[in-house]
């Protein structure tokens, strides 16, 4: 097969999924049928993964289409989140047709949205062009919006359009950076259709005019940055999260947000390189990550909601990847190890916090209580995940939160190190205070213990195990992929520039 | 004759700032959308090809036509017609557009675009855009009114586009008109929904999510 025609399936298998299930009968053929072609996709796509991280950077449709290390590793944490939600999603959806919560036309819905919008976010990693990356962006954001208001009520379609209107906004800051960044290459001897690429433009950076790629990079961090749930563009995040159903809230905290931010991570070098490696959209990215910080450290404390605590645990968390990306390249590896890290803790999170709604009819933290006696695997879930969510070692996170603490110390950014641990500090100690009663409390009033199945178990242990294991050890080759990845983002100052196509017809 | 066209864009954008019957506000917005597609064609015009006669006219059709209709029909279905107590008056947002705009002539000026052989005005008038659309979906209660301040913006980007490069990729520019296609799309059906739920689309009721 030639690289096209995976492409293309690679895209094209989730979206024809999503449209056959519309077709269905039942609620069960439906859902079953989106999430069959979740799974053909990711097996396609671990093929393209072994194969960009074996030959390189692979290219398809003219070079519009790539993948290199940065969007394999990317891949690699899509295909984890996507196929765990989706077998969650089972999970969580039998229940609801269990109790006859779910009708035909709400399946008809989720399954038609959830293999498209990983359609979408796959078309965000493999995009070369930044004007196809940003039509794939918009695209998650079309996609996922109705899964949030699944079940109508008034409070799904407040936190809808919020989350439509204020990601609409912010995506077409995107546009606009995109677009300044189009014309900071139009003097270009490049073939029009080349212009936008990706590849062609880090060719070009002693090029480009610097004034109008650092406005390209303020717009495109904010636009992408509201996406991606940094501070202060992040108001639509919990209202979003906590509404949207577990399975969709896992994949928007797992994955969605880390698509935007992969899309900030393709302009840093761009801005870097052009402006003469001074730093300067790094610090800006320090600067919001640290404001993330802090300000999920202000309203953590104050939650009463289960899922809004976790989705301001991922406000965290973003601004945690965003800081290390501002840390040059032990900092952009350590950003990179707890992009997977935080994925899956919080994937695990969402699921256990759902289930366990879905149980006691509540996401209210005190209503929750004693939630290890209601159901033992997603009791432990939801502890343990909290518990590495905040840090506790020997959990991957753990490793990745110390990589990016060293980072900090060893590039003598001590104002950084210090704000860091006030801000996870904060968080730690406010999380701990949930997560203890959470646990072993008195269970409030009479609930039905959760009937333990196989799927449950393999759902809570995978993740635990996988972060368990990452913790301790650490294989050299994950290691190089991650190096490998960390230094497409961090440029150095002197190096090899690719070849280019130039501009055949004089059309500009 | 480019520079009339974009003088008028901006002059539509200090009428959307002044108006408070839905009506006239959507059809305000689809005269701009008409203009934006004539912009784009005769912007072009020099370098015409195919692929770039049909990004005009698709912008032409979509938002000079097809998004107004849209949106009338909808403002009829849900009964609303009247921005009725916007959180800053009209004759206030008028001032604060045309100081805006001033704004915008400064910084444009400050941000020299290479081998820009169009117009001088359309960083200006892009920026102005931007703030108008931001300016009206921060200010206004309905969400039609909303809607139509993303569509301003929208057209604020797509104007830079069209009036700085005589190519862009074609599925670039079709891609994105699309995308905004189907956002409007959604938010049609999500005000319907809301519309139901809450007896107006009012955004002001939209208060319950805190914290």
């Amino acid at each position: 097969m030639t690289h096209e025609y995976i492409f293309a399936l690679l895209l094209l298998i989730p979206i024809t999924s999503g449209i056959l299930s519309q077709f269905c009968a039942s609620q069960t053929k439906a859902l079953l049928t989106s999430f069959t072609g979740v799974f053909v996709a990711i097996l396609l796509g671990c093929r393209v993964v072994m194969m960009a991280l074996t030959q390189g950077r692979i290219f398809a449709f003219d070079q519009w289409l790539f993948v290199d290390e940065l969007s394999a590793w990317h891949m690699v944490v899509l295909f984890l989140v996507f196929g765990l939600s989706s077998l969650f999603a089972c999970v969580y959806l039998g229940e609801e047709l269990r109790e006859k919560k779910l009708s035909l036309q709400q399946a008809k819905t989720f399954a038609g949205l959830w293999s498209p919008a990983m359609a979408a976010m796959l078309l965000v990693l493999i995009s070369n062009n930044l004007g196809i990356m940003w039509v794939g962006m918009e695209a998650t954001t079309l996609l996922t919006s109705f899964l949030v208001c699944v079940h109508i009520t008034r409070s799904s379609l407040e936190a809808t359009w919020k989350y439509m209107l204020i990601c609409s906004v912010g995506i077409g800051f995107a546009f606009l950076g995109t677009m300044l960044l189009r014309l900071a290459a139009k003097d270009l001897p490049l073939d029009p259709n080349q212009a936008l690429l990706w590849t062609n433009l880090m060719a070009h950076t002693a090029f480009l005019s610097p004034d109008l790629v650092k406005a390209a990079f303020i717009f495109a961090l904010v636009g992408y940055g509201t996406k991606a749930g940094l501070a202060p563009m992040h108001s639509w995040l919990p209202d979003a999260h906590s509404k949207a159903p577990s399975p969709v809230s896992a994949i928007f905290s797992g994955f969605m947000l880390n698509t935007a931010l992969y899309c900030i991570m393709r302009y840093i070098p761009i801005t870097e390189e052009t402006l003469g490696h001074r730093g300067w959209a790094l610090n800006l990215l320090t600067g919001f990550g640290l404001f993330s910080i802090l300000m999920a450290a202000a309203f953590i404390l104050f939650q009463k909601d289960m899922k809004r605590f976790l989705a301001y645990c991922s406000v965290e968390h973003l601004g945690i990847i965003a800081l290390g990306l501002g840390l040059g390249v032990p900092g952009t590896f350590a950003a990179l190890f707890h992009t997977l890290n935080h994925s899956l803790s919080k994937s695990l999170a969402f699921f256990s916090a759902g289930r366990l709604g879905q149980a006691l009819g509540t996401h209210d933290i005190d209503r929750m209580s004693g939630s290890i006696s209601i159901s033992p695997i997603w009791g432990t879930g939801i502890f343990a995940s909290i518990l590495i969510l905040i840090g506790i070692a020997p959990f991957a996170l753990f490793m990745s939160e110390f990589q990016l603490l060293k980072a900090a110390i060893d590039g003598h950014h001590m104002l950084v190190a210090v704000v860091f641990l006030a801000g996870t500090g904060i968080i730690f100690i406010g999380a701990l205070r949930y997560a203890l009663p959470l646990a072993f409390g008195k269970p409030d009033g009479h609930t039905e213990p959760i009937a333990p199945a196989r799927l449950d178990a393999f759902l809570v242990a995978a993740p635990l195990l996988l972060l368990l294991l990452l913790g301790l050890w650490m294989p050299t080759s994950l290691q190089a992929v991650l190096n490998r990845a960390a230094g497409i983002i961090q440029t150095s100052p002197a190096k090899a520039t690719p070849t280019v196509q130039t501009d055949p017809g004089g059309r500009r | 004759m480019l520079d009339l066209l974009i003088i008028l864009v901006v002059l539509t954008n200090l009428r959307l700032l002044a108006t408070s019957r839905l009506e006239s506000l959507i059809s305000w917005s689809g005269f701009q959308g008409m203009l934006l597609g004539v912009f784009a064609l005769l912007s072009r015009w020099s370098h015409m090809a195919p692929d770039v006669f049909l990004v005009g006219v698709t912008a032409f059709t979509l938002k000079g036509v097809v998004f107004p209709l849209m949106l009338l029909r909808l403002a009829k279905t849900v009964r609303c017609n009247r921005e009725a107590d916007p959180y800053v008056g009209f004759i206030a947002s008028t001032i604060i557009g045309m100081l805006a705009f001033i704004a915008s002539l400064w910084l444009g000026a400050r941000l020299p675009l290479p081998g820009n052989d169009m117009s001088h005005l359309v960083l200006p008038a892009t920026l102005f855009s931007i703030f108008s659309g931001l300016f009206l979906i921060i200010s206004r209660k309905n969400a039609i009114s909303q809607v139509i301040g993303f569509l301003i913006m929208e057209n604020g980007t797509f104007m830079l586009g069209v009036g700085t490069l005589y190519y862009a990729p074609f599925l670039v520019e079709i891609g994105a008109l699309l995308d905004i296609l189907v956002a409007v799309l959604i938010w049609s059906v999500l005000i319907r929904f809301m519309n139901r739920a809450f007896g107006n689309i009012d955004t002001q009721d939209l208060n319950k999510l805190k914290g």
